[in-house]
């Protein structure tokens, strides 16, 4: 009996690496986008992970990543519906108040010095926090538009979505500031 | 005349495209899509220089990423470490 336990803690754990742990960075990056507070991401990731040795031996070994964000997602809810049961159903109503994309407009150079990545930031930190998330999974952690739906549990157009609007009012916002320039046509 | 039907073609070009050019950067479209828009980003400037001014801002928002905390990560594997080797679960 105590042998076939001892095998069973032997294959968890080599699931657990082969699956997980090469995920940490990213969980925790993740994490950040979800939380905004280091603190509050790191013990986000430490949960998950328990979450994650506890589950693992009944994972498929297929899309890891998948499977993970998502014990990462509902570790999330979770926290979140102990913590602030009032505020989380707040309906999302900050889609329908944004710009639409403006289709048309002159050709446009980018100039690009020291100052572009601290306006792109400035530009970011304005944004509401709905398309911030969606824009810092996919440029910054690098998920495909699929796996961000997956993170935020909203369809995966919604993420195209926010993820289109908040660049283009990034973009809106240089050139405003100058970054970008309005030059010829065709 | 020729001139005017081939900038009319061209704008409508430009018109289809357009709206594809962030899920293009974004690696979201389809193999015949994909083409169609490298073709047509190649060929016109107004259309060009967008695509470079939303590949510019992908990239800028991706060095942000470099900030997180290398430290908490570090901690963040040890612990998934300790958790691999010993079956160490506290409490939840």
């Amino acid at each position: 009996m105590r042998h076939s336990e001892a095998a069973a803690d032997e294959v968890r754990a080599e699931a657990f690496t082969r699956y997980v742990l090469p995920e940490t960075n990213l969980l925790f990056r993740v994490a950040l986008t979800l939380t905004r507070q280091p603190a509050d991401a790191e013990d986000l990731v430490q949960d998950t992970l328990v979450r994650a040795y506890r589950a693992v031996e009944r994972f498929d070994g297929k899309h890891p990543r998948a499977w993970l964000l998502t014990i990462l997602r509902n570790t999330h809810l979770n926290r979140n519906r102990r913590r602030r049961p009032a505020l989380f159903n707040d309906p999302d109503h900050a889609l329908a108040q944004l710009d639409v994309v403006d289709p048309g407009g002159s050709a446009e150079d980018v100039f690009l010095d020291g100052r572009f990545d601290a306006a792109v930031d400035a530009a970011f930190a304005e944004l509401p926090q709905r398309y911030q998330q969606a824009v810092a999974l996919v440029d910054i952690e690098g998920l495909t538009y699929q796996e961000a739906a997956h993170v935020l549990q909203v369809p995966k157009g919604t993420v195209l979505s926010r993820v289109h609007r908040a660049r283009n009012k990034i973009r809106k916002r240089l050139k405003a500031a100058g970054f970008v320039r309005r030059g010829g046509g065709r | 005349m020729k001139h005017l039907v081939s900038w009319m073609r061209d704008m409508a070009e430009c018109r289809h495209v357009r709206p594809l050019l962030q899920s293009y950067l974004d690696d979201a479209v389809d193999e015949s899509t994909r083409e169609r828009v490298a073709r047509h980003v190649a060929a016109c400037r107004r259309c060009g220089r967008e695509a470079k001014v939303y590949a510019e801002i992908k990239a800028a928002l991706h060095r942000r990423g470099a900030g997180a905390d290398p430290e908490a990560v570090r901690r963040l594997k040890v612990f998934a470490s300790r958790l691999a080797e010993h079956g160490d679960v506290p409490d939840l």
